[in-house]
Order: C-alpha cells, then sequence, then structure tokens
C-alpha cells in the first residue's frame, strides 16, 4: 500500500510537472522585439545615396519613425491565431499606407483599441457631427492578423512609420 | 528655460514684466517628452487557452528644435518728419520651435547695402529697443503701461513654444529730405549656446529643453526682419463744422436746450503711414455730450472704450478717436452731437 501510493503520488507529480512545463513553454512560445527606427541618407564612397535605419537619437517634431517588431516561435511546436496589436505611440500620427507585415491582415482602430476594420471601413465623426471616412491621423491602433500557423523556429516582422506631432 | 504654459502667458524677465501672448500655431510635441510604444500578441499553442504577451518597451525623447520667426508688423513705412525723434516701427517674435527659449535682438540701422536714394536711421533718443509690456497695447514709452526698453543680456524675452512677443524699435531721423525711405533691420538670435547661426541640422547634445539635442532650424536658429520709415510732409488737417441745429421749435436757432450736430473731416496727407493716429476733440464749453450719438465714417459707436474705435472721455469732456496706424493718403469723418445748456 505504501509503495503503491509514493508511486502514485509520484506519478501525479510527474504529470502536474509535466503540464507546468508545457504551459510554460507555451507562455514563451512566441517572443515580441520591437524597435524604434530613423531612417538617414547616407552617402557612399562612390558617391551614391542610400537609405540607412538607425536607433532613434535625435527627433523632433514631423521626424518621420519607423517600429518594427520582430516575432518568433521559439518552441518545437507550430503556434496558429496569432494577433499583434500595437497602438499609435503617443505625441505620433500614423503615416498612410505604411503598415507592413507578410502574411498578415491589417486592421485598424479608431476607438482607441476597441475595435478594429480595414480602412475602407473606418469612420469617425467629424467636427460638424457628421460621419466621415478615418483619416490616418484618426487611428489609435493597428492589429496584424497572422494568417496561418508559425512553425517551430520561424519568425516574422510587422510595422509602420509614424511622424511625430 | 523655463517651463512651457501656453494660454495668455505673462513671463517675468528679470524684474520686468514682458508680456508673451497666446498661442499662434500648434508647433507640436513639447521638446522633452518621452514618446513610448509597446505591442502585445495573442497566440494558441494546442489546445490551451489564449496567451497574451507584450514587447520590450521602445522609448525616445522629443528633443528641441530652435526655430525663431520675426516679422515687421507695420504695413507700410512709418512716414516721419525730418530731422524728427522716436518713431515706432513694430515688430513680432515668435517661437516656433517646440521649447522655451530665450532670445538676443540686435538692431541694424541702413543695413548694407544701402540702396541709393535710402537714409539711415538713428537710435532713438529715448531708447532702441522696446517689448511689449501686455498691460495697453501699442508702445508707450512712459506713464502706468510704459513698456519696458529692451536691455541685451539681462530684459532679454523668453518665449514659450508658439508664443509670441511685440518688439518696438524706436528711431530718431537725421535731417534729410523728404520722401526718402530709411531701413531698420531687426535680428533675433537663439541664446542656447552654439545654435545661433549654426548650420540647419546641427544637434548640440543635453541643450535642449527637457535633456535632449538642442537641434537648429532651417533658420540657423535666427531671425530677422527689416521695418522702414518714411521721410514725409505727412500733414493732418481736422476741420471741424456744425451740420445742423435743432431747437425745440425747429427754428434752426442756437439756444439753450438746442442740439448741434458736429462733424470733424480728418484729412492725412503725404506719403507714409501715421502711427497710433489719434483725433481728440474737446466740446465745446456750456454744451452736453449727447450719448450715444458718435458716428465714424458712418458707423456707429459706443462711447465707451472697448473694440470701436471712439469713446467719450467724461472726466475731460472729450470725444477721442484711436485709429491706430493709418496710412496716408485718408480721409476719417467724425460726427457727434452736443446740446446748449
Amino acid at each position: 500500500m505504501r509503495i503503491s501510493n509514493f508511486l502514485l503520488t509520484t506519478s501525479l507529480l510527474m504529470g502536474l510537472s509535466s503540464l507546468s512545463m508545457v504551459a510554460q513553454a507555451a507562455d514563451n512560445a512566441i517572443s515580441l522585439t520591437s524597435r524604434a527606427q530613423l531612417e538617414v541618407e547616407v552617402v557612399g564612397k562612390d558617391g551614391k545615396k542610400t537609405l540607412q535605419r538607425t536607433p532613434v537619437e535625435k527627433a523632433v517634431p514631423a521626424s518621420e519613425v519607423i517600429y518594427t517588431t520582430t516575432f518568433q516561435n521559439r518552441i518545437d511546436k507550430p503556434v496558429g491565431h496569432i494577433v499583434i496589436n500595437n497602438p499609435i505611440p503617443n505625441n505620433s500620427e500614423y503615416q498612410a499606407d505604411s503598415a507592413f507585415g507578410k502574411d498578415c491582415e491589417i486592421l485598424f482602430s479608431v476607438d482607441g483599441g476597441k475595435s478594429f476594420a480595414a480602412v475602407a471601413q473606418l469612420k469617425v465623426k467629424g467636427d460638424d457631427g457628421k460621419e466621415r471616412m478615418a483619416l490616418p491621423g484618426d487611428y489609435t491602433h493597428i492589429r496584424w492578423i497572422y494568417l496561418g500557423q508559425l512553425m517551430a523556429g520561424q519568425s516574422g516582422e510587422v510595422g509602420f512609420r509614424t511622424a511625430i506631432k | 528655460m523655463v517651463s512651457s504654459g501656453w494660454w495668455g502667458r505673462l513671463c517675468w524677465c528679470l524684474g520686468l514684466l514682458v508680456f508673451v501672448s497666446q498661442p499662434v500655431w500648434s508647433i507640436g510635441t513639447t521638446a522633452g517628452t518621452m514618446v513610448t510604444n509597446v505591442a502585445t500578441v495573442n497566440y494558441l499553442v494546442g489546445p490551451s487557452p489564449p496567451i497574451t504577451a507584450t514587447s520590450n518597451t521602445v522609448s525616445f525623447r522629443v528633443d528641441e528644435i530652435i526655430q525663431p520667426v520675426l516679422t515687421w508688423q507695420d504695413a507700410t513705412p512709418i512716414a516721419v518728419t525730418t530731422p524728427g525723434s522716436n518713431a515706432v516701427l513694430t515688430f513680432l517674435l515668435t517661437n516656433g520651435g517646440n521649447g522655451s527659449e530665450a532670445f538676443g535682438l540686435t538692431r541694424t540701422n541702413g543695413p548694407a547695402p544701402l540702396p541709393s536714394g535710402n537714409y539711415t536711421p538713428l537710435n532713438g533718443s529715448i531708447g532702441s529697443i522696446y517689448l511689449e509690456s501686455g498691460a495697453l497695447s501699442g508702445f508707450q514709452g512712459s506713464g502706468p503701461n510704459a513698456d519696458p526698453l529692451y536691455v541685451a543680456g539681462s530684459s532679454d524675452p523668453t518665449l514659450a513654444p508658439n508664443t509670441n512677443i511685440t518688439i518696438y524699435v524706436i528711431s530718431n531721423t537725421p535731417s534729410v529730405a523728404n520722401n526718402l525711405q530709411g531701413d531698420v533691420l531687426l535680428g533675433a538670435a537663439a541664446l542656447t549656446v552654439g545654435v545661433a547661426g549654426a548650420l540647419p541640422g546641427t544637434a548640440l547634445p543635453g541643450l535642449g529643453q527637457g535633456g535632449g539635442f538642442a537641434v537648429v532650424g532651417s533658420a540657423r536658429a535666427q531671425a530677422d526682419a527689416t521695418g522702414s520709415y518714411i521721410t514725409s510732409g505727412l500733414g493732418l488737417v481736422m476741420n471741424k463744422t456744425v451740420l445742423k441745429v435743432r431747437d425745440a421749435r425747429g427754428t434752426g436757432v442756437v439756444m439753450p436746450g438746442a442740439e448741434i450736430s458736429y462733424q470733424i473731416v480728418a484729412t492725412l496727407s503725404g506719403a507714409g503711414t501715421a502711427s497710433n493716429l489719434a483725433l481728440i476733440d474737446p466740446l465745446p464749453a456750456l454744451t452736453t455730450y449727447v450719448p450715444g450719438s458718435m458716428v465714424v465714417d458712418g458707423l456707429v459707436q459706443t462711447d465707451a472704450a472697448d473694440t470701436d474705435p471712439a469713446q467719450f472721455i467724461a472726466a475731460t469732456q472729450t470725444v477721442s478717436v484711436s485709429l491706430g496706424n493709418v496710412a496716408a493718403p485718408a480721409t476719417v469723418v467724425i460726427v457727434f452731437r452736443a446740446t446748449i445748456n
């Protein structure tokens, strides 16, 4: 009896522990890394101008900032239903048509992230109280819905541009 | 650097009350503001419940761009007599940057190259540059609402973002011919060390409001504007006539109780602009002003000192019409009524 009780307890504990490990692994399945960059024109030795991205060190009103978020599957199983949300940063205005994300459906919110829709469906109330099409400056959040599953070890990038108000 | 503020801002500059008016446009985010961003992801792994994770926090500071704007406010050259003293040019200095900034002011009389036929104005005998105090708009050289004299290094105006200050340049006129133009160049330069005159885009670490960079704007952190005088035989003739007399019997006889309609036609001749033109007419003795009877250029005026140019000053029994800057030639017609006591 004692031996069987011991075995039962041990196997239960092991079971719980493995469940916990699965949960822990799932919690860390997707890593999300964001960065903000500026695009600067660099003249090479051959006199050719190229655009290079640098971390935001100097930024004044009207500067354009590129936000990029990398998401990566860190476990050995596929991950599905990946939805990334990002608010338009404070004191910033979304730049039209700048959102990008391969294999993603991109939606926007004009109500602080409560609801999302495609650009053509977004409407807001104008100063005159009448409904009008939303402008990029009205957007408050962006949502990327990753289409399909992200396989083990795979990663993707989503992002957008803003101008500092 | 002073802390930012907006509406109807009053700014003390070393004991001098200097008026900084309301915002003139929106330049944007105040220097020193931190911009932050955190992304969120939701996903599923097998049958486990949805999982939410967040990204690292991305943040950076908005730096200060230094961008003064200076404009001459008089629409046309200010007419001056020759020789003459203490004629006023009005300028407006606006802080078009996004941080509080102090500005030094300099004037250049008759900036080179001096156009042929121009004369060179002299610094005013009461002082060279004054700052609007905000107590009463328009230059006040003395009295309870006097504007402070600008002294470089001790009363340099500090402007919050999007605010402005009116600056008066005071000049004497040498003895020269009539119809000559004299220019004064007013310059304003940001006083943050190293920015004025530097190439646009120059960034000085730690010197911006809030501890970030001070970034030199497109105009090299300085601004200038030229204002002009014109020596002129500017003349003002006031012709006062009685339009009609109305008595109780309708006879038109001047007698106690009769009401007299006066008309003053003020004619400004010559070239240039008469600055702060005020027409003042004390009532004739033994008459009483008829309240609400003032009409200027066909428009009925109130008696109070308010937004319309006319007022009746009871203490001095005076009809007063303040027309501001008036470009010659011009004619102003004032009509009012008074009864004979």
